[in-house]
């Protein structure tokens, strides 16, 4: 499990972060422009959702595999190991954390009101 | 025996002063180290900062009163966009980049910083791209469409001066110099940290300076191109930004934003770095909360990069996209919180001492933190609608960009004068200019949100009586003059302490860092002998440190070879895996940066054969400046080192150069990325973008070009592959058949290029294609020049059994050629033929 504290794995969260935001932005920036009537919650908030979930979930998934790691890991015999591994799984948590909490903005509105 | 001691001593001294020691006079021109380099990115923004404040002088004076005529509307154009430019791009940036030049290689333990040369470089586009910028006021063709300078207000047909593209060219100039600094301070921090510095001994300021570099690399790109584009809008007529011929005044907000968001957090981040490294020294403790703070930083850095549209919620964005760009911008919020809860708790929990850095310490929390609540309301969309454009927003920016950058800049130059000049700030004065500054500050800018709030729109040269502005305004201008009173102070402690300052002795705050244990000031070569640091608090737990390094009796303390040497260490653990041998002084930095001004200023003046010229004349001096590398005489001919030790970097397969070409081509990316993002940007959004009926580009031909492409990179692979088992019978001609087929994909994309018909100057569709193609061909026109070059200097003997490495560092090159090829074939080609083509 090396590639656990391998020091990619200090962006790795965010990266994935960053892929969802991108997609998310892109993929509702486009669908607007194809259905700009589209004023009513429908299939575009319920996709938003499940792609938020999933996200989620994964990074979830990755963090509780990290502190796994962490908690079987002696700090004081691999002390660069032990904070890469602390900070990997803070940072899947912090990214998890945000995906849900910018994702849920879909519960709350329409797709496409126009400003 | 103790005088015997001595005597060798100062020899070793004199010894590394002759490999490392700085010319004077005009060879002055020619020094390269970090120390002078640093210093002169400090001072320069210095003087930069105080036009900038002149400037806003004159317009704080304009507004003291209503209807006032003291300068005219276009003047106050002038005033503010270059009052915002200066301070963003000639100060901000610069005047961390060069205090993080000049301590991080110190602070880690290194001699130098990994490219000396690219700091000179990087120095000199600095200076002659501020210079230029500036020269617009004199000859009153200032920049005056504000410091974003939205299109089509900075179009040819709204702007028809010269005083954009002064902006453009010039901008970009300063920006070059930034994101050179930035790859070079990168890969300085991983992978010049002395011994068994791994990287949670790092300590906390190379931390913040990490994360700002790279958050420049990836950030400072959408605007290089974006300037590139504009430019090429109002020189050659190609509309990108020109709804009329498919292009759209939109996408200059999104490139402009992509890189003026992150600007925020790149000025702020270095500025809490020194916030970090200051509270823990006067509050004599380690901080609170390491791991917590690094997590913070990496979180900012990311985050920051998802918040841009929120300076853009007036433009008719869908309200579920300014919900996700909202929340994104409440959320940035918490990295920060956590960074002042442990700044704040590392203070309880010490016994603080009040010198005087720690005063612009106290400042920086409280304005900063009032600057960040105005941030977090400024993210709820419809607070932002109410005062946008207003006072507002100027006052909530000057709260955030002086708290967080001027306040702790200024307490980090006192915290660290006694290392630059050997002498102690005065107390007296110090303390007048803090409160004089702080007091001043407060009153011009904290009445400036009243101001907004009842409505005055900024940018404007002047306004009615009795629209209940008047006294606002007077008292922001008392404020701000009450405030260059403060800065007038500052300036005149620095030159009082220059001459009468009390001598500083050796580490003076008693604080844990490497840096205070050179010299002070500083020799060129910072320490003569390299310690190990397996400790964030070198200082603190070995309190001789700086006498033993002083006494040569730790690593690498032999300069008599002619080189100038610092450890290159693994990235993560620190531990030494080789000696990095760092160029010396040379003319090559000034005169490649001068023919670029050359370029810039025959490019202001639209005379295009004469910039052709100047082109040609540094890529000759950029050649020239890469041929003097590895086992080249002016290198390191000679590659012993002392038994025991590891081997030179440029006989080994890694070294700084290896990693320097890696993190450009992520920059080389991030601009990549951010031409693709325009092209299906354009294709998607814009009302008028037409495609044409038939295919532009010769498919045929474009997939000939790729496969030979494609031969040219796998077979550079592998030919990297058996230089890695030093497999190098037919090296140079592999190279040059290399070459030759590089150059022969090259002539077939020129043919696209050519037979290809585009209108450039009629849609923004043929605009993007012709931008995307021109780059494709420049990197391949690189490729082929470096590899022909290789193979030369396998020919020359500089490149052979003993000297691998430089092959494999263009392997790189090949790759991101080959690579974007495919990518924008499927762009231009397959895309239109599924999505509308």
């Amino acid at each position: 499990m090396r590639y656990l504290s391998h020091p990619l794995q200090l962006v790795a969260g965010f990266i994935m972060w960053a892929i969802w935001f991108g997609l998310m932005y892109g993929f509702l920036s486009i669908q607007c422009i194809e259905q700009s009537n589209l004023q009513r919650f429908s299939w575009i908030n319920a996709l938003l959702l499940l792609f938020t979930i999933i996200t989620t979930a994964i990074l979830s998934f990755l963090a509780f595999t990290m502190a796994r790691t962490l908690l079987i890991t002696e700090k004081k015999d691999k002390p660069t190991r032990y904070f890469i591994l602390w900070m990997g799984c803070c940072v899947y948590i912090v990214a998890a954390f945000t995906t849900l909490f910018t994702g849920s903005m879909a519960l709350f509105f329409p797709p496409c009101l126009p400003t | 025996m103790e005088q015997a001691n001595t005597d060798m001593l100062i020899n070793k001294h004199k010894e590394f002063n002759e490999v490392w020691g700085n010319p004077r006079g005009i060879k002055a021109l020619t020094i390269v180290n970090h120390t002078t380099m640093g210093i002169r990115f400090l001072c320069t923004s210095g003087v930069f900062f105080l036009i900038g404040g002149l400037l806003s002088m004159v317009m704080r004076t304009q507004l003291a009163l209503p209807a006032q005529n003291l300068v005219s509307p276009d003047t106050y154009n002038q005033l503010f966009t270059m009052h915002g430019t200066v301070m963003m791009f000639l100060f901000s940036v610069p005047a961390m980049e060069g205090l993080a030049m000049y301590i991080v290689p110190k602070m880690i333990g290194a001699r130098d910083l990994v490219f000396p040369r690219a700091s000179a470089l990087g120095y000199f586009c600095y200076l002659f791209g501020g210079l230029i910028l500036l020269s617009s006021l004199m000859f009153s063709m200032a920049p005056n469409t504000g410091w974003f300078m939205y299109t089509p207000l900075t179009s040819t047909a709204y702007s028809p001066g010269r005083n954009a593209d002064f902006w453009l060219l010039g901008v970009t100039f300063v920006e070059i110099s930034a994101v050179v600094t930035a790859i070079e301070l990168v890969v300085s921090i991983m992978r010049t940290r002395t011994a068994n510095m791994a990287l949670q001994h790092m300590p906390l300021y190379c931390w913040f300076v990490l994360v700002m570099s790279l958050m420049i690399v990836f950030g400072f790109p959408p605007l290089i191109l974006g300037s590139i584009l504009l430019e090429l809008e109002r020189a050659a007529g190609m509309p990108f930004f020109s709804p009329g011929q498919g292009g759209d005044p939109v996408l200059w907000q999104h490139l402009f934003w992509l890189f003026g968001h992150p600007d925020v957090y790149i000025i702020f981040l270095p500025a809490a770095g020194i916030v970090s490294t200051i509270i823990p020294v006067f509050a004599q403790r380690p901080i609170v909360g390491y791991r917590w703070i690094v997590l913070a930083v990496i979180t900012t850095g990311f985050i920051s990069f998802g918040v841009w549209v929120h300076h853009m919620f007036t433009i008719g964005i869908p309200k579920l996209a300014q919900a996700f760009f909202s929340v994104a911008s409440m959320l940035i919020a918490i990295p920060t919180g956590i960074q002042l809860f442990a700044w704040l708790a590392t203070l309880l929990a010490g016994r603080p001492v009040f010198r005087l850095p720690m005063l612009w310490i106290l400042g920086f929390l409280i304005i900063f933190t009032a600057g960040g609540l105005t941030g977090v309301m400024l993210a709820l969309v419809p607070f932002d609608w109410q005062v946008h454009d207003t006072h507002f927003v100027v006052a909530h920016m000057h709260y955030v960009m002086i708290g967080s950058m001027l306040f702790p800049l200024i307490g980090g130059i006192y915290y660290w004068l006694p290392h630059f000049t050997g002498r102690m700030p005065s107390k007296m004065l110090g303390t007048l200019g803090f409160w004089l500054t702080f007091i001043g500050f407060n009153v011009t800018f904290l009445v400036m949100h009243w101001t907004g709030l009842l409505g005055m729109p900024r940018r404007v040269y002047t306004y009615a009586a009795g629209l209940g502005w008047d006294w606002p305004n007077l008292i922001s201008s008392v404020g701000s003059f009450i405030m260059a009173a403060g800065i007038a102070v500052i300036i005149l402690d620095f030159i009082v302490l220059a001459r009468f300052g009390r001598p500083a002795g050796s580490n003076p705050w008693q604080a844990d860092t490497l840096e205070w244990a050179t010299q002070t000031p500083p020799n060129p070569y910072n320490f003569i002998s390299l310690p190990e640091c397996p400790t964030r608090h070198p200082l603190w737990e070995h309190p001789n440190l700086q006498q033993t390094i002083a006494e040569g009796k730790h690593a690498l303390a032999v300069a008599s070879h002619g080189r100038r040497e610092t450890w290159g260490s693994d990235p993560i653990s620190g531990k030494v895996r080789e000696i990095i041998h760092l160029p010396g002084n040379s003319w090559l930095p000034f005169f490649a940066t001068l023919m670029l001004a050359f370029v810039c200023i025959t490019l202001l003046l639209r005379v295009y054969v004469e910039s052709l010229v100047f082109v040609a004349i540094l890529m000759l001096i950029l050649l020239r400046w890469s041929w003097e590398n590895g086992a080249h005489p002016k290198a390191a001919p000679d590659a012993k080192t002392l038994p025991g030790e590891p081997p030179l970097h440029s006989r080994t397969f890694d070294g700084p150069g290896l990693w320097g070409m890696a993190i450009s081509l992520l920059a080389d990316g991030a601009i990549y990325m951010a031409l693709l993002f325009g092209w299906f940007y354009l294709w998607t959004v814009a009302p008028n973008f037409t495609v044409p009926s038939h295919p532009l580009l010769s498919t045929p031909w474009l997939i000939a070009s790729g496969v030979l492409l494609l031969i040219t990179g796998i077979g550079y692979r592998h030919l990297c592959q058996k230089i890695r088992k030093k497999q190098i019978q037919s090296l140079q001609i592999s190279l040059w058949i290399i070459a030759i087929i590089g150059g022969m994909h090259t002539i077939l994309l020129i043919v696209v290029f050519k037979t290809a018909e585009l209108e450039l100057a009629n849609t923004a569709h043929d605009a993007v294609v012709a931008v995307l193609l021109i780059y494709q061909l420049l990197h391949s026109v690189v490729a082929v020049i470096m590899t022909m070059m290789l193979a030369l200097r396998v020919a020359y003997g500089y490149i052979g059994q003993q000297a691998l490495y430089e092959p494999i560092v263009v392997e790189q090159w090949w790759l991101y050629t080959t690579f974007t090829y495919w990518i924008t074939f499927t762009a231009l080609v397959l895309f239109p033929k599924t999505w509308g083509g």
